[in-house]
Parts: C-alpha cells; structure tokens; sequence
C-alpha cells in the first residue's frame, strides 16, 4: 500500500512538473512567437518594391519565394505591393508610391490595362533600376526576367506536331490585350516560336486567335467562344494558367476531352489536376522562383552599377501525364 | 542525508509549502495567462489609437494646409503648424530603417513620404508667402499625392497591425484552448498529488501513534516483551516512543521484581509449611507417646519391684529381663523432639535385641558392627528400633529359624551410613518405590504387604499394638530423617525377594557441638 502511494505521489509529480513545464513552453513560444523571426530585427542595406498584380495563383507565389530568397541573400528587402487594373490604386500608382518612398530599385509585374511608360521612366530619371518579370515592357525597363516567348511557342509547337501533326488546327488564347505594343512583341515572340515548330508539319495552321480578359472566368469565356465558332478546331493553345483551366472546363463540358488537345500554361495546381487526368496534353511551366530569385540579383547588380544583361531566361519545362507522374506529389 | 524534515512542525511546514507552491503555480500560470492576453488586447488597441491619431493628424494638417493656401490667415497657419507638429510627432517612433519585415518596412515608408509631405507643404507655404503661386500650387499637387500615399500606408499599416494582432489573437486563442485542458490537467495532477501528499503525512504521524496505542494496550494486557517498533525519524513521535519504550522497561523490570518477591515469598511460605508438617508429626508422635505414658512412675516403681522380687527369689534371667526391658522402655520414652548420639541409640537397639532374643530364643540371631567414632554422632532418637522392628515383625516372620538382622554403623564419605539388613523374604521393588515416593501426606502405613499366616498375623496385630504405643514405622523413620536432614536422599532400600532387605540411613555426621545449628 505504501509503495503505491509513493509510486502514485511520483506519478502525479511528474505529470505535473511535466504539465507545467509545457504549459510555460507553449506560453513562452506563443509569446515570442508575436515578436516575429530574428531576420526582421536586423536592418537591410537596400529596400526594393514588387509591383506585382494581385494574384495567388502557383507562379506568384513562387516568384514571390524566389524574391524573398534572394532578398535574404543580398542584405536586401523586398516589399511586395499588389494592383488591380482599374483600382483606384493601380500599378502606376504604386509606381508612384515606391517612387515618393525613395525605394532603390523596382521589380514591376506588368499588367494589360495599365501603362507603366511613365512610370517606368520617371523612375529610371531618378535613377532607380527597374527589373520586369513575366511580362516585358521592351523598352523603358533596365532587364526582363522571365521565359523566352519564342521558346515557349516552339515548345507547344513541337506539343502539337509530335500529337496531332498536320491535322493540327489551332486556336490560340492569348491572355490580356494587344493593342499595346509591348504585349505585342511577346506576342508576337510566342507566335514566332510556335510557327517554327510547325515547319515539321506544314499542313498544320493556326485557324483563330481570342483574347482573354483578366479573371478566372474568362478563359473559359474565350475558349468557348473559339470552339463553337471553330468546330473544327482540335488543338488549343494557352499563354496563362486561368485561360488553361477555362479551356479545359470547356472542352470537358463539350464532351470533347481527347479530340482537342489542350497545351496549357504554368503549374498551377488545377491546371496539374486536368494535365494528371489527361484533360490537358501538356503544360509550359516557367520557373517562378528563379525569375524572382533573378530579378532581385538584377536589381542588385544594377543598383550596385555593375553591368546587367537586358534579358535573362529562366528557362521552361514542358510538364505531360508522364513526367507528372513521376515528379514528387506532382508538383515541380 | 535525510530528505524529509525531522519534526512533526518542520514536516507540517514543508507539507504546506509544497501544497502552497504548488497551488501558487497554477495561480501565478492562470495569472500571467490573462496578464499575455490582456497584453494583446493593450497592443491591437494602442496601435488602433495610435493610427487614427495619425489619420487625424493628417487630415487636419491637410485642410489647414489647404485653408492657408486659399486665406493665408495666421489661424489657419497656426493651426497648420501645431497639426504639423503632431503628425511629425506621430512619425518619430516609427521605424525609419529598411528591414525584411512588412510593418518595419510600412513605418519605413510612411515616415519618408510623410517627411516628403511635410517637406512639400512646408515648400507650398513658403511659395504661397513669396507669392510664387506656380510652384505653390506644383508643391501642393505632389503633397495632395503624398497625402494620398500616406492615408493609403496609413491604412495599410493599420491594417497589417490589425491582421498582426489578430493573428497573434487567434493563435493565442488557438493555444490557450490547449492551455487551457493543460491548466485542467495541471489542477488534476495537483489536486491528487496534495490529497497523496496529504495521505502519506497523516499517515506518517498516525502510523507511530497507533503503535503506540496498541504498545499501550500490550504493555495493560502484560506483555512487557513486545518491543516498540519506532520509525527512524527523529520527530515528536520517535521521542514519545523512545519515553514509552523506557516506560515499557521499567515497568517490566518492576513486574520482575516483584515476580522474584513473589518466588521467594512462595519458597519461604513452603518451608514455613514444611516446619508447620514436621511440627505437626513430632506433637501427633509425642501425643501418642505421652498418651503410652498413663503412669510411667507406677510402671518404673512397677518394674523395680519386680527386678528386686527377681534379686530376692534369685532369678537372674528374670533380672536381666526385666533391667533391659526397663532401660528400653525409658529410652523409649524420651520426647521424640530430642536427638541422640549413635552410640545411646545402639544401647537401647541392644536391650530392644536382648528382649527379642527372649522371645525368639533360636529363631534370630543379631549383629551389630559399628565404626570407632561413630557413637558420637547425633541422630533422631527412635530411628534404628522400628527397622529391626520390622526386620523381625515383617521380613523375618516367615522364617522358624536362620533369620539374621545386621546393623553396621560405618563412616562414609563424610557421613555415617547406618545399614539395618536381614535375610528375610524382601519387597518387591513396587513396593520399595512407594516407600520412598515422596509424598506430601506422610500418614503412617504399614510397610510391607499383609499376611494370611498365623505368624504374620500375630506379627501383624503386634505391630498393630506397637504402632499404637509408639505410632512409629519404617515410613515414619523415612518421613522424620527427611524432614530432619531436608534431603531426600538419606535412606536408600535394597530388596530382593526372598533373599531379603537392606535399609541404608545415610546420615550427615552432627556431633553433639553441630546439634544446635
């Protein structure tokens, strides 16, 4: 009996020295936890914006990952500022407020529906480098980060003579307008790349083109449109992760899976989901984090006044079912 | 070393304190508990406060920016100048270095635009003084978009603040749920362990009680062997235990004493008794001796005149007679109380032979052999007769002729052995047994069994008559020397039947000097 109770005694003290102890642990944390990681006590040497639009689709992320990443790496801080076009706040208001903050450098995102050229050159007449990713502005900018247009049509191009071959008639979605005339050129870039690839198979033709508007739902809108004044259309080609996804719910819901093939664009995880499923023949995956890893060593460099190249490609990968299956939880 | 406290205060002490300290950490857990969250709730409110001041500030100094712009009075510049100052003031604690942090890097910004402002109003006032209305009015469009810029970081920041807080809010309400099952199992396991704690204390000063209270109850039944088993603690406890256990000795230790008062009171009281027995013998013999007595000075005056009758009438043989029959009958008649020496006690064995020889003229023959120095020894008087007595009533009556009685007095080992033997028909050992049993009734009895003869029944109704004169037997003798002596071991018998008897009186040599001890 005695030697039960003592057991007992030892019992209830360790649970409650073991309690306590962890109690005070999880307070403690909960209260440091508050004051953030160390890396925000310790003052950088340079601050830089991203104007970037609003979005949170696979590539934002990871460019903002690549950003933050290389950030860490050049004693630098990047603060991150998103637009709407049309907002009261667009891009080029953001601009002006990186501007009037005395930022060192800019990594500008950008969009259709806004014009950055002022911008854009106020800021290289103050002397602030500015680095574009995604999308170039061609002029104006100090370097474009981003995938190589060109490459990127003769990729789906070769997608599409190795699948369909001669009988290929394509339509293409292109994402934003193109009456600006920097859209233009990388438009014009994509449709270069893609027409060389189609040497291989000159029976193929390019038989439509829609333009797509900003918003989840519109690349459903303009593929729709594509197919039903195209019936005999077969191959679809997208330049942006929402426009692939909109493709695909069309095709799904026509009942067409297989007989169009659908090349998509970026990795987001909806548009992997219709690749797995085979909805989606293949997709051009850019490389997120090193375009924003890049663009903040631009940045950098050009702050610094050391020589920065006027393009930098961070290269594409072309994702199928096959080598979908074979990445880790099918992510890339 | 000893871990726990060795007093029943010190224990008491400790005990509370623990129960106190541990009772005090749940509170002082639960407290700073609520003091954290209140801490958050401080922080989303100063920071709430703090940035719609700033707001305020901002307004006010734009539209008093505004109405000096279009009156140019002194109020409005006053009042430009004090919300100028606010505003300026609510910027100086904000962060001003670039840091990988969203609120640092907001303050950051919010105090170089807000600083541009400052600076471009201040600009705009000085143009509108100088006059200078183009660049007044430029200075005042890029502040109007400084103000904008501000309001928006302003919000912003606010903003973040709040998500911060609340995020910091909701994870804190997300832990505190964890806390606060934690703080329900910490006051569980507090709970049990002070009632074990409890438990085990009252037991520790219980137990030694209750120990005591049955050593009590021990000691009140007689048990003073039982020792206390103490625990090894030195508290109040172990002292009374030690006090009892020195109690428990010394009421053993006085029992004892008086167990060997007791013991030496019974010795005395059975010696007491012993003398009471002997005494009781020695007046039942001398009763019956004196009531043999009727008139022993007619018997002697008796027996005179008939020796001098035997002298006149010349018959020498009644003379001797008659002399040695009046010398036994005089010794006979002696207080039994008296002792004798050996020597007188032969003498009258001599007359008693002397008269048997009479009787028994062919019959017995006697011899009597004693040691040089044995005469002086003294001895209960009466003590050899009844065994020859016996020899020639008992162990010879069945013999018409050849019977022989010795009687030998020799020194032995520092004590005179005195054997009385015949070579009559013996005793079995049963019966030489219960001559010797020691018995605590010594009532007289015959010795040997009965006879149907006529010679034995002569003997018999002889010994009969003897036994009333004199009321002395073989028992008799044994029951008198052993009482005499205070040993057991004074007379040894050896018997065979048919072959006779040997009665061994070994008695310690008192010379007539040692009689009186």
């Amino acid at each position: 009996m005695k030697r039960v109770l003592i057991a007992l005694i030892a019992l209830s003290a360790v649970v409650f020295v073991g309690v306590t102890t962890y109690s005070v642990f999880l307070l403690v944390t909960a209260t440091s936890g508050q004051k953030g990681p160390a890396r925000a006590e310790t003052a950088v040497r340079l601050h830089f914006f991203a104007v970037m639009p609003h979005a949170d689709g696979r590539y934002d992320l990871g460019l903002r990952k690549g950003m933050d990443n290389a950030a860490a790496d050049s004693d630098a801080a990047v603060e991150v500022l998103t637009y709407r076009p049309g907002d009261q706040y667009d891009g080029a208001w953001f601009m002006d407020l990186a501007l009037r903050a005395k930022t060192d450098g800019i990594i500008l995102m950008p969009q259709e529906g806004t014009d950055f050229s002022k911008a854009v050159d106020a800021a290289r007449a103050k002397g602030i480098p500015v680095v574009t990713v995604g999308r170039d502005l061609v002029h104006h900018r100090t370097c474009f980060v981003g995938t190589n247009s060109f490459q990127a049509g003769y990729e789906a191009g070769r997608i599409i003579v190795r699948r369909v071959g001669d009988r290929a008639r394509i339509g293409l979605i292109i994402a934003g307008e193109t009456e600006k005339p920097d859209q233009q050129w990388n438009q014009n870039f994509t449709l270069a790349g893609l027409s060389n690839a189609l040497k291989e198979a000159p029976g193929a033709r390019v038989v439509a083109a829609g333009l797509s508007r900003d918003g989840i739902l519109f690349g459903e809108e303009t593929a729709d449109e594509l197919v039903g004044k195209n019936p005999g259309l077969n191959v679809i080609v997208c330049t942006s992760g929402k426009d692939t996804i909109g493709a695909a719910q069309t095709i799904i819901d026509l009942n067409r899976v297989g007989a169009v093939t659908i090349i998509g664009y970026d990795d987001d995880p909806e548009v992997l989901a219709f690749v797995r499923k085979g909805v989606v023949s293949a997709t051009l995956v850019r490389n997120a984090e090193k375009t924003g890893y890049e663009a903040v060593r631009a940045i950098v460099a050009a702050r610094e006044g050391k020589p920065v190249s006027d393009f930098i490609d961070t290269g594409i990968t072309v994702v199928t079912p096959g080598n979908l299956a074979g990445t880790r939880d099918g992510s890339l | 070393m000893r871990m726990w406290p060795k007093t029943i205060r010190r224990k008491i002490v400790s005990y509370s304190l623990l129960i106190i300290l541990i009772m005090s950490v749940i509170t002082a857990y639960a407290t700073f508990n609520a003091r954290s969250m209140s801490r958050d709730v401080d922080e989303l409110y100063r920071s709430t406060v703090a940035s719609q001041a700033m707001q305020s500030d901002l307004e006010f100094t734009e539209k008093y920016l505004v109405e000096y712009l279009s009156t140019k009075t002194s109020d409005s510049l006053r009042e430009f100048i004090k919300y100028e100052n606010r505003f300026r003031a609510d910027l100086a604690p904000l962060n001003r270095t670039a840091k990988p942090d969203e609120t640092a890097l907001l303050e950051k910004n919010l105090v170089v635009v807000g600083t541009g402002y400052l600076e471009e109003a201040d600009a705009a006032i000085s143009a509108k003084r100088g006059r200078n209305i183009p660049v007044y009015i430029a200075a005042y469009e890029e502040s109007d978009k400084s103000a904008a810029v501000l309001r928006y970081l302003i919000g912003r920041i606010s903003s973040v603040r709040f998500n911060q807080s609340l995020a910091a809010y909701e994870d804190f309400n997300a832990r505190t749920e964890a806390l606060i099952r934690l703080v329900t199992l910490m006051i569980a396991s507090a709970v049990i362990l002070t009632v074990l704690i409890v438990i085990v204390y009252s037991r520790r000063i219980a137990d030694p009680i209750i120990r005591l209270a049955h050593a009590a109850n021990e000691i009140a039944r007689g048990n003073f062997d039982d020792r206390i088993a103490v625990r090894s603690a030195d508290d109040e406890i172990a002292t009374m235990a030690e006090a009892f256990i020195t109690m428990q000795e010394s009421i053993r230790r006085y029992v004892a004493e008086l167990h060997e008062k007791a013991e030496v009171e019974k010795n005395l009281m059975e010696e007491r008794f012993q003398m009471l027995h002997m005494k009781n013998l020695l007046k039942n013999a001398e009763l019956d001796a004196l009531q043999s007595q009727i008139n022993p000075h007619f018997l002697f005056n008796t027996m005179n005149a008939a020796i001098q009758l035997a002298v006149v009438e010349d018959a020498e043989r009644t003379r001797l007679f008659l002399e040695h029959l009046s010398a036994f009958l005089r010794f006979t008649m002696r207080p039994l109380s008296n002792t004798v020496t050996l020597g007188e006690e032969l003498t009258a064995l001599d007359s008693y032979i002397y008269l048997l020889k009479i009787r028994f003229p062919d019959r017995i023959s006697f011899t009597i052999d004693r040691d040089e120095g044995t005469e002086t020894v003294r001895i209960p008087s009466l003590i050899l007769q009844p065994l020859v007595e016996n020899s020639v009533l008992h162990g010879l009556s069945e013999r018409e002729s050849g019977g022989e009685v010795g009687i030998t007095a020799r020194r032995d080992d520092g004590r005179i052995r005195v054997d009385v033997s015949d070579n009559g028909s013996g005793m079995s050992a049963d019966q030489v047994a219960e001559l010797l049993r020691v018995r605590p009734e010594r009532a007289e009895q015959t010795d040997h069994g009965a006879a149907a003869d006529p010679m034995e029944t002569a003997v018999r109704e002889e010994q009969a008559d003897v036994g009333r004169i004199h009321g002395i037997g073989l028992r008799n003798v044994i029951d008198r020397l052993r009482l005499f002596y205070g040993i057991e071991d004074c007379v040894r018998i050896q018997s065979r039947r048919n072959e006779g008897t040997v009665v061994s009186l070994y008695l310690p040599a008192f010379h007539k000097r040692e009689e009186a001890s």
